[in-house]
């Protein structure tokens, strides 16, 4: 025991470069898969976190609506449900002005009245300053440090406060730190003042305007909802959020990072796979020489997976150090653009680590199990006499079957629907880099027979010895293959960022026709502002509808995540939409029937067809309503997963409990607009940003991640690089005989570094070419796996991208192959000879 | 007489580590045209390594080499390129065919490195082929054949070129005696009926016996050179 172990040390130690291969392939491979799953949760804390700010630790929120009664009600009627719910904290929430100085603008701040004891438990804050803090009664309020400093107010201050048409003098007793409801104050100032004092202020007493409950179980969820509902019947009662939604966003963000990792995995394995094949033809002498001194069958191949086992075990304990480093830079990466205000939390999961050991264990035996199997199959005679006939790669089979791989990976995708797309279509993904891998022997055979003229009549007989080379030649497909499969992975990455980023940013420059949007207001604001904004300087035109998130198919096991209630009128004036289908009538009957026109990502997610009927939850209140689909249409909007239906059944069947957006279209500059707005409507709470602002900001937002998702991609060519480096290496130092060889008969230095050049660039061309057609294939299955999670987004090949693959991969292999040949051309030939 | 190869004060020695061996000292020997000229000697006495200088596929380490009253160490890599193929013909001990090439490829090297048309040389291939007994082998790999044949391989791509001069070291050292006699045979006609220079390296006292002379070489010194004739 004790002496195989050392011959097994001794083995992974003797070849260095190969054993730094190896071991970097599993590192990188386990590394990338631990900080993509680990960033996967930290970016779904960090949206839990960054919804959770506004609604606390709570799962429950009523709110009024406004078909509801009064804006206040009474917390009594939850006491029902007590016995499942760990808290039920109310608040009234309410807008205050501020004015500053005498002559200035007043600004309005959102208050929030709440306990103290309440906002510790519902969504605890702490405090850079107090004044008196203990009793929190009376007319006390608790600022934002960004208040503070912006108008110079310190606690024990007073700060005079005009609310409900009551001007009312506070004092400051608390400066809070930027957490919990002050954690983003970017769209508006926040503060809290003791519940009493609003209520008081509005006269309701003893009431609230919102509700936040928590349960104690969260199976408990759906019956504590249900019962809050009839108890406020005619208020609107919801979850804080859902985890699907964060799950959907969460994937949104991640599945392009997942997707370069199975490509780099893939290549990692056929790294080791193509290195174990080189080890076992080493070794097997020396098993022979074990077999006839009466080694078990068993014991042999128990040498073999050793090595294998501690390659994986070296690899994935490094790869745990590098992956948990990954996560940090990640993290610090996305946390200044995407993550702005929730900070980034880095947690390292021991059973992710436990997992990230266990592919790579995994990941390093499965990819060295194929040779060492093709070695059980050699008899025993032959082994223990060396005589084994080298096994003929070039089979039947391996056509057939990779020609299938890639006729499933292009025809499954365009049938795969609903749940299982996703799966079937990353299966796809995967196949399709299988079957290039099984026909690049052909490809390559193919490729002679079709130029050996040319090369002949190009470069003389040199050039049809180059060529002959290629042929049947181990490394050289080897090198082709990393070569196909980097060129492939980096156009496909390359292509879906700059698409990405293209289609985003046509989102505003070819949908939409308006250059300000107003959107979150304040409950039945809206309606005034939209006539008010005729009267502001260089408003032209306004547009206002209606939408809401996250509406449930109750017949179709899915959701949509925006559906838009819109006027048939206008709406075409203000944003674009494309259809194959002339869509006039269709719009029309959007108003006279309850009807939807759906985009295409949704109706190749759900397999739908004109008149098929779709049931929709539409309000929290309403059973699900009946819609026919009576067209489709394309936006880049909501990246294709979106719905229209007409602005009449909209506001009837979510009964109020939606998203009005106000679009304006300005004659002058949009900043000046959207100041004279603000100026002049301030006092309502809304958010507003000009086209162009937006644009800078999604760009903000996405950049880092982007660039992360390309320093993924640039971790796999490295070791795609040193991969093809040590196998140009490697096949040069297996072929220095065959060039003495042909050296003693006459051939000059000249002659063989041409053919050697030939060779390489063939090789370089023929993996750029060929890299490009599987980038293709890879994106446009990338394209699949992206709408199964709703994003569609339209790859935009760029000519230049393939001119600068198919350039990076002809430079790679010359240069991986110059440098080797060089220095051959500097050996004695009679020593290139003997060397065996 | 016309002197094809002369050799003067050829010494050749290796470094081992630390160590300095010298396999070859002072080596004085000429070489006329049409000679078949044995080199016999103790196994390590340093035939193969005079052979390889002899063809330019070593260099020695002090001494000079005339071939066609050329001196090797100044040719260009080119020029002593262009010779190997064209003036001389290699039979190494060990055969080395190219092991992805075919037969009829292998033979066809040294003209396809001259740069000329492969066509051209069908008939002469033919010939060859004909000759070593091998045509219905030409597109078989070396794998794919016998010592022996290999062997025979390896002579048809000295000839094809139709080289001044032959070197074959120990051509048929891994032959049995049969195919050694016929290749034997085949290189003293090649000797006689186009009056081509040929030296072999062997130790066995038959295959010398097809040569008209003998250099002997012990311990890196010619010893002794004897005309059979
Ligand atoms: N590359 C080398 N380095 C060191 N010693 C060598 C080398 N090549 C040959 N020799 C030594 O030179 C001697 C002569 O070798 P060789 O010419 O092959 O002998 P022969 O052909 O007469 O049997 C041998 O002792 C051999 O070990
Ligand atoms: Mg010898």
């Amino acid at each position: 025991m004790g002496l195989i172990f050392k011959f097994v040390l001794k083995n992974i130690s003797e070849k260095k470069s190969r054993t730094l291969l190896i071991i970097l392939s599993i590192l990188i491979s386990s590394g990338l898969f631990f900080s993509s799953n680990a960033f996967a949760a930290s970016i779904s804390k960090m949206y839990d976190e960054m919804l959770r700010l506004s609604v606390g630790t709570s799962d429950i929120i009523v709110k009024a609506t406004m078909k509801s009664p009064s804006q206040f009600f009474s917390l009594r009627y939850a006491q029902d449900c007590s016995d499942q719910t760990q808290y039920v904290i109310g608040t009234i929430n309410e807008s205050a002005d501020y004015k500053p100085m005498i002559n200035e603008q007043s600004v309005a701040i959102n208050l929030e009245g709440i306990t103290l004891e309440d906002l510790q438990t519902w969504n605890p804050i702490s405090f850079s300053a107090t004044y008196h803090l203990n009793s929190f009664v009376g007319n006390k309020i608790i600022i934002s440090q960004n208040t503070a400093s912006q108008y110079g107010l310190k606690a024990g201050d007073t700060l005079d406060l005009t609310i409900n048409s009551n001007k009312q003098r506070f004092l400051i007793c608390g400066i809070a730190n930027p957490v919990g409801i002050f954690t983003d104050e970017s769209k508006g100032l926040n503060a809290i003042v003791p519940k009493d004092v609003l209520g008081k202020l509005y006269s309701e007493e003893g009431k609230v305007n919102c509700a936040y409950v928590k349960v104690k179980k969260s199976a408990d969820l759906p019956q504590v909802i249900n019962s809050l509902s009839q108890a406020y019947n005619k208020y609107d009662v919801k979850e804080a959020f859902s985890p699907e939604q964060i799950a959907s966003l969460t994937n949104q963000i991640i599945t392009p990072f997942k997707l370069v990792v199975a490509i780099v995995t893939f290549m990692c394995m056929f790294i080791i796979y193509s290195s174990f094949k080189v080890i076992i033809a080493e070794r097997l002498p020396v098993i022979g020489t074990l077999r006839s001194v009466g080694a078990t069958r068993r014991t042999t191949n128990f040498i073999l997976l050793l090595e294998s086992a501690l390659y994986g075990a070296i690899g994935g304990l490094l790869g745990c150090g590098v992956g948990i480093g990954l996560l940090y830079l990640m993290s610090s990466a996305i946390s200044s653009g995407f993550a702005q205000g929730a900070g980034v939390s880095v947690q390292v999961n021991p059973l992710l680590l436990l997992s990230t050991l266990i592919f790579a264990f995994i990941l390093c035996l499965f990819s060295s199990l194929l040779p060492i199997i093709q070695v059980l199959r050699i008899p025993v005679k032959d082994i223990v006499l060396n005589s084994v006939e080298k096994v003929k790669d070039k089979k039947l089979i391996n056509v057939v079957l990779g020609l299938f791989f890639l006729t499933t990976s292009i025809v499954v995708p365009k049938f795969a629907f609903g749940k299982m797309a996703i799966v079937a279509d990353t299966a796809c993904l995967v196949i399709s880099i299988a079957g290039i891998f099984l026909l690049v022997p052909y490809l390559i055979s193919w490729f002679i027979k079709l130029t050996e003229g040319i090369y002949t009549l190009v470069f003389g007989n040199i050039g049809t010895l180059a060529l002959k080379n290629l042929r049947d030649n181990k490394s050289m497909m080897t090198s082709l293959s990393l070569l196909i499969i980097g060129g492939a992975s980096l156009l496909m990455v390359n292509t879906f960022c700059s698409s990405l980023t293209k289609q985003l940013m046509s989102i505003y420059v070819d949908y939409q026709k308006f250059d300000v949007l107003i959107e979150k207001m304040d409950n039945n604001v809206d309606k005034n502002l939209e006539h008010l904004l005729y009267s502001i300087d260089g408003v032209t035109g306004v547009y206002r509808y209606f939408e809401k998130d996250d509406i449930k198919i109750t017949n179709k096991n899915g959701s949509i995540a925006t559906i838009a209630g819109i006027d048939i009128t206008k709406h075409l004036d203000y944003m674009r939409i494309d259809s194959n289908m002339n869509l006039t009538d269709e719009l029309k009957q959007l108003e006279s029937e309850r009807s939807i026109l759906l985009t295409y990502t949704l109706r190749d997610k759900f397999n739908l067809k004109i008149g098929d009927v779709l049931n929709l939850k539409m309000s929290e209140d309403k059973g699900p309503i009946p819609y026919t689909v009576i067209g489709f249409y394309n936006t880049a909007e909501s990246f294709g997963d979106m719905a229209l239906v007409s602005e009449k059944y909209f506001q009837e069947d979510t009964g109020g409990q939606y998203n009005a957006r106000i679009l304006v279209k300005t004659s002058k500059n949009p900043r000046d607009v959207e100041n004279a707005i603000k100026n002049d409507y301030g006092q309502y709470h809304f958010s507003i940003e000009t086209r162009q602002e937006e644009q800078a900001g999604i760009l903000h937002q996405i950049n880092p991640i982007l660039s992360l998702l390309m320093g993924f991609l640039v971790l796999a060519m490295f070791i795609g690089l040193i991969g093809i480096f040590n196998n140009f290496i490697i096949g040069f130092i297996s072929r220095r005989r065959s060039l003495g060889i042909l050296r003693s008969v006459g051939m000059n230095k000249l002659q063989m570094m041409k053919m050697i050049l030939i060779e390489s660039a063939t090789v370089g061309i023929l993996g750029g070419i060929t890299g490009v057609l599987a980038g293709i294939l890879l994106a446009n299955n990338m394209t699949y796996i992206l709408q199964a999670i709703s994003m569609r987004i339209v790859m935009q090949y760029s000519l230049s991208y393939m001119a600068a693959s198919i350039i990076v991969s002809f430079a790679v292999a010359v240069i991986a192959s110059v440098c080797p040949a060089l220095k051959a051309s500097q050996n004695s030939i009679i020593q290139s000879i003997k060397f065996e | 007489m016309n002197q094809v190869i002369v050799t003067q004060n050829l010494f050749k020695a290796y470094t081992m580590g630390t160590l300095n061996v010298e396999i070859l000292k002072d080596i004085n020997i000429s070489i006329n045209k049409g000679e078949f000229v044995s080199i016999m000697g103790p196994s390590g006495s340093g035939k193969s390594t005079l052979l390889y200088l002899l063809g330019g596929l070593d260099r020695p380490t002090s001494g000079s080499i005339k071939i066609n009253d050329k001196e090797l160490s100044s040719m260009s890599d080119k020029a002593e390129s262009a010779m190997r193929r064209r003036d001389l013909g290699f039979v190494f001990q060990f055969y080395n065919l190219v092991p992805n090439l075919s037969v009829e490829e292998n033979v066809l090297l040294p003209i396809l490195l001259d740069g000329k048309k492969a066509k051209k040389y069908h008939e002469r291939l033919n010939e060859l082929l004909e000759l070593i007994g091998l045509a219905d082998r030409k597109n078989h790999t070396p794998r794919e054949l016998s010592g022996g044949q290999q062997q025979r391989v390896a002579i048809a791509r000295a000839l094809i070129n139709d080289p001044e001069i032959i070197l074959a070291d120990e051509p048929i050292g891994n032959l049995d005696s049969k195919t050694g006699i016929e290749v034997m045979k085949l290189l003293k006609r090649i000797n006689l009926e186009k009056s081509k220079t040929i030296i072999q390296v062997t130790h066995s006292s038959e295959s010398a016996e097809y040569g008209n002379r003998t250099i002997n070489l012990l311990d890196g010194r010619v010893c002794q050179q004897s005309n059979e004739e």
